[in-house]
């Protein structure tokens, strides 16, 4: 080996070199791999920040599923907002609502909506901070209108502290007056007063609690809860001072009257008090005394002289009574004190005026007695008997006006002693000064409440006490969406088990747009003309009398549609009405914008009594009507939906009046459309033992499931995967004959099935309902023999090629009332357990759906869920037998990787 | 080039004769199994495969870097790095051929719950697309996190602590930015969903090909294999 003279000679110093290049070395390489490993860190992160401004999301294999829909990204793109916010505040840990289950689909929607536009930003809160600091923020965006709610709010609380004051004081005072028996006590009404300013009192503080909680308690504040509590609060205190201080001016009027002893009243009584006096006497002098026992020998003079005596009383009394009626009714506020009453009997009080008419009566009646037994030729002890019996009526006239004259004199005494407190209570009235301040601060109130502007705040307060909510906010709106909309139930059709497990499907794209939608009101897509036949007046209760000033409502009345209204203004309609029985043109269209028209079934003619003829002017929708619509229709370009529905017979005394549909004809013949509104679709459920029969479920009765929409048709089809249910649903086919231009097509059917039907159109639903009615029933029916089988369609569309015109008729209409689409279907689980699912919206999705058809705005219909298809069900044994798969195919990877080894090792 | 593929073969038969890579195997197709049954063939689910990759995600944190761990660390401990290193090969021919070879072993290991796939064809109607699409997915996170897992084993001459170095930055990029993502302002939550990976793992499994994602898994994979690179030459001159 060659020695290195160098390194050699060189020893240490030889070393040192070496050592110093090797650290050199080392450097150089050490700084050159960071250099290095900088720049390639830096390369990625650039790469990567370039990849994030400009990318490609291309949708390869899930056809829609995940994905936004043409809608949603339109409404997007035409969204005027600059910014919109999406928060999910899905906490909720109930098996039902897991957030665990729910929460990833959103995750993914919101994925999407942050990856398709800049100006979207989204959120996920899981904790109660950041969701009061939504709240909060929520709050503040309804700042300025929210701003005069909370001055309204504050006006009011702080009227009320001081009116609550006032009325403690006043209930008080008054209390006092009553304990001490003062004059002003001696009138029921003030006593009324006086409990009634407590009980308004109690009200008041209790109203005062219930306003500052629903303003200012946690959460968003609920205005319009407060609001309507301080209208009915204040409406009622209101009116109870108002009452109260118009009693108090009649009393002051008629205290001020009565004190003058001069007064008319007063003198007049007194002077007719006098004239009484001797009447009274001659009455009794005529028949003489009750303790005399000797009767005359003829006792007809005596008879005949009393009977005189008794119609001069008597008319004397009717002309008292009068004039004492004339003068209460127009003071009457004197007969609310306690001297104007008499005690017949402990238990009797009768008004101190009724003595003179009970006397007048009395007197009439022995008259008429004493007429009849001298006229009769009584024989004379029968007279002298008569004698004996009038000398004790005489005694009781005596003493009956005698309390007259007594109380009288009481009464009219009275008013001469009204006590100061009492005078000062009645100046105050005279003055104005009594209730006045106080009634003027609660009309402050209610002015400044009537001048509120709407808030519409009230659905999005009061979906937060909800679980699992989606907010979607932009800079001054808010819109919330609650789990039932992003995750309606289900009903895929085709999947075995009942109809108990609750399924739910990802709805979240509609949800969306929809939120959007509602959010940015540009110009609307159409108008919605909704056509009622609505005659503002029936027909009399009895003959001769004015007509009822009640509208007469058909089967889907107008005042029932807010749901629906509120619904299509969320979704850019405007909405008009058009009543059919006012002689009025429809709404002309306003510039490009175009009249949908709703076709409401018209109200029917009133139940007919066939022993009364119908009054003259009584209106029904008739031919006149029907023309209207048809000039419509026949417009080029006209749009209209007729919805429809099985029409019951009206059961009435008389006997069952068959059902009408108005639209009828003019369907059948210019459409070639017939809707048999006297048949109800039923959805039985088959009977195991008997193919004849079936059960009725209450539950399908009123909520009839049944979603087997027209694939090939944008209005139906987003709903084939959601839970449909009808209420009233009756056929709508085609007609035997179709007139030339018009094409029909089906939008939603009930579809024959290869075996038996559980579904079919009933023509006799009396002889349905006396089924399940009778004694014998087992809880099935049988069809009636005219009953219709499937299949038949219950929705359709026409179009006319000639005008262009276009209509749906829609048979199962009924469910779009306000009631329907919010009241939540009970459902009836295993072992009888109740349990309620939400209300059945999609009836209102369905409306609007033929909507934006009619309006030509199909890409707004919302696409619908995309699912994938369920897993079906796996029997229990298969179960067990793949979870054994799954652990021995691990063991059997382990078993291999054994083999291996023993044979290598071999 | 052609040196790789030796050095692949090598390293596939290393870890097909490894116990190790049975082992980890077995408790993968346990879990997956498991999570197959209770999240995916339950009846009235919809049939899809997204819970179970979702699964494997997690699993793979800890089961990717008890493959990689031995990859060079075990030539560290036994002494043949120095073979290794004199050999005519660079060390990014070592790298690429021994993450290849792990590479393999790993796509073998997902072709393994093919039968589950199966099973659930037979119980409903998926859209195949979604879950082939699904496994591309799975292929892409499966080479980030060999990648990764091969960085580890280069820093260390022991197994286990490469095997915990690699759970460590998996960790960090699988579970906490995804849980943290959530809490930060916006700004900070764009810069940690642009490195989340379930984040970007997700649009696979929804069958969605999103350029970001795709340039995130190679160029992070890139990366990992490039700082084990210079991981193993920097052992040359140290």
């Amino acid at each position: 080996m060659a020695v290195d003279k160098h390194a050699h000679t060189q020893g240490q110093g030889g070393d040192k070199a070496a050592l110093a290049t090797a650290r050199g070395r080392r450097f150089f390489f050490g700084a050159n791999v960071i250099v290095v490993t900088l720049i390639a860190l830096a390369l990625v992160v650039a790469v990567n920040w370039i990849s994030q401004a400009q990318y490609k999301r291309i949708d390869v294999a899930s056809s829609g599923l995940f994905g936004l829909s043409d809608r949603t990204k339109r409404i997007l793109d035409e969204s005027a907002a600059p910014k919109i916010t999406f928060t999910s505040l899905y906490t909720s840990t109930a098996p039902d609502k897991a957030r665990d289950k729910y929460l990833p689909r959103i995750r993914d929607l919101f994925g999407e909506l942050e990856d398709y536009s800049d100006k979207i930003e989204v959120r996920h809160l899981i904790d109660d901070d950041a969701k009061r600091e939504l709240i909060d923020r929520i709050k503040a965006k309804y700042g300025g209108k929210s701003g005069e709610y909370r001055e309204a709010v504050d006006l009011a609380l702080g009227t009320w502290a001081d009116t609550a004051e006032w009325l403690t004081a006043t209930a008080q005072s008054y209390g006092q007056l009553m304990q001490n028996r003062q004059w002003i006590s001696g009138f029921a009404t003030f006593a009324k007063i006086q409990a009634e300013l407590t009980r308004d009192l109690d009200d008041l503080q209790q109203a005062h609690r219930e306003v500052e909680e629903a303003a200012g308690g946690q959460g968003l504040p609920r205005y319009e809860e407060a609001k309507r509590k301080i209208e009915t609060t204040n409406s009622a205190i209101k009116g109870h001072l108002e009452e109260a201080q118009k009693w108090f001016v009649a009393l002051e009027k008629a205290a001020a009257m009565m004190a003058d002893p001069q007064a008319e009243f007063a003198a007049a009584s007194l002077g007719k008090l006098e004239e009484l006096r001797p009447l009274v006497t001659e009455l009794q002098v005529t028949i003489g005394d009750p303790a005399d026992e000797s009767v005359p020998d003829d006792a007809t003079p005596v008879l005949q002289s009393f009977a005189r005596q008794a119609k001069i009383l008597s008319a004397w009394l009717t002309a008292e009574r009068s004039r004492v009626d004339e003068f209460v009714g127009a003071n009457d506020v004197v007969s609310g004190h306690f001297m104007w009453a008499v005690k017949v009997n402990p238990l009797v009080q009768i008004e101190l005026p009724d003595v003179l008419s009970m006397t007048q009566q009395n007197l009439d009646e022995w008259d008429q007695q004493i007429r009849q037994a001298l006229g009769s030729g009584q024989p004379k002890d029968v007279l002298q008997s008569v004698v004996r019996r009038l000398r004790q009526v005489g005694s009781d006239v005596a003493n009956n006006l005698g309390v007259w004259d007594k109380q009288l004199q009481a009464f009219l005494a009275t008013w001469q002693k009204i006590d100061p407190p009492s005078k000062e209570l009645l100046e105050q009235a005279k003055a104005g000064e009594l209730f006045t301040a106080q009634i003027a601060g609660l009309t402050e109130i209610e002015t400044k409440l009537a001048a509120l502007p709407e808030l519409k705040m009230e659905d999005t307060v009061s979906k937060f006490d909800q679980d699992n909510l989606v907010v979607v906010e932009t800079e001054d709106q808010v819109q919330v969406i609650d789990f039932d909309t992003m995750w309606p139930q289900s009903d895929p059709m085709g999947m075995p088990g009942d109809e108990d497990i609750e399924r739910r499907v990802f709805n979240g794209d509609a949800a969306v747009s929809a939120a959007i939608l509602a959010l940015g009101h540009k110009e609307p897509f159409a108008t919605v003309v909704l056509t009622v036949y609505e005659p503002s007046s029936g027909p009399p209760q009895m003959p001769g009398q004015p007509p009822q000033q009640q509208p007469r409502y058909g089967p889907i009345p107008s005042r029932a549609l807010t749901k629906i209204r509120e619904r299509l203004e969320q979704s850019n309609f405007a909405v008009k009405e058009w009543n059919l029985a006012n002689d009025e043109p429809p709404p002309a269209a306003e510039g490009d914008r175009p009249n949908l028209y709703v076709m409401l079934p018209p109200a029917g003619p009133p139940q007919q009594n066939p022993f009364q003829r119908p009054p003259p002017d009584e209106k029904n929708f008739g031919d006149a009507e029907v023309e209207k619509v048809r000039a419509v229709l026949k417009a080029e370009n006209a749009r209209a939906i007729f919805v429809a529905g099985f029409q019951w017979p009206q059961v009435s005394f008389f006997g069952a009046q068959p059902a009408v549909y108005g639209y009828e004809g003019l369907l059948r013949d210019d459409w070639g459309i017939d809707v048999r509104f006297s048949q109800r679709v039923i959805r039985g459920v088959p009977d195991k033992r008997d193919a004849e029969r079936y059960g009725v479920s209450i539950s399908r009765w009123g909520h009839m499931r049944l979603n087997s929409f027209n694939e090939d048709n944008p209005i139906g089809a987003p709903l084939r995967a959601r839970r449909c249910l009808f209420l009233d649903v009756c056929p709508v086919v085609q007609a035997e004959t179709v007139p030339e231009g018009v094409t029909i097509d089906p939008v939603l059917s009930v579809p024959a099935t290869g075996g038996r039907s559980e579904f079919w159109a009933e023509p006799d639903v009396i002889h349905v309902i006396r089924q399940i009615r009778s004694p014998k029933s087992d809880g099935t029916v049988v069809k009636s023999p005219e009953a219709v089988d499937p299949p038949f369609t219950v929705m359709l569309t026409a179009k006319n090629t000639e005008t262009k015109s276009e209509i749906l008729v829609h048979g199962a209409g009924m469910g779009i009332v306000d009631r329907y689409l919010d009241e939540r279907v009970m459902r009836l689980g295993a072992e009888e357990q109740i349990s309620f699912d939400p209300p059945p919206t999609e009836n209102g999705e369905l409306l609007l759906n033929a909507l934006y058809w009619l309006a030509d705005k199909p890409t707004f219909i919302a696409a619908g869920p995309v699912t994938a298809p369920p897993v079906q069900p796996i029997e229990t044994g298969t179960q067990h037998a793949l979870q054994a798969f799954t652990i021995a195919w691990a063991i059997l990877v382990l078993a291999a990787g054994g083999v291996v080894m023993y044979v290598r090792r071999r | 080039m052609r040196n790789i593929l030796p050095l692949t073969q090598r390293e596939l038969a290393a870890s097909f004769y490894s116990p190790i890579a049975y082992v980890v195997g077995c408790v993968f197709l346990l879990f997956t199994g498991y999570f197959f049954i209770t999240g995916v063939l339950v009846p009235g689910n919809e049939a899809s495969m997204r819970p179970l990759f979702a699964a494997m995600t997690g699993t793979l944190v800890f089961a990717i870097p008890l493959l990689t761990m031995r990859a060079v660390a075990e030539e560290f401990g036994s002494g043949t790095i120095e073979t290794l290193m004199t050999a005519p090969v660079t060390d990014t021919s070592v790298i690429l051929g021994k993450f290849f070879g792990v590479f393999v072993f790993y796509a073998a290991l997902l072709l393994t719950t093919v039968p589950h796939l199966i099973v659930l064809l037979s119980y409903s109607d998926p859209q195949l697309g979604v879950i082939l699409f699904g496994y591309v997915g799975m292929l892409l996170i499966g080479a980030l996190y060999i990648s990764v897992g091969l960085f580890a084993s280069c820093c260390t001459r022991h197994q286990l602590l490469a095997a915990i170095i690699a759970m460590g930055i998996l960790s960090a990029f699988t579970f906490l930015v995804d849980y943290f993502a959530d809490f930060v302002g916006p700004r900070l939550h764009g810069v940690l969903m642009a490195v989340n990976v379930p984040a970007h793992f997700d649009d696979f499994t929804k069958g969605i090909l999103d350029t970001k994602s795709l340039v995130f898994f190679i160029s992070t994979t890139v990366l990992f294999l490039f700082l084990a690179t210079k991981v193993l030459e920097s052992k040359r001159w140290r």
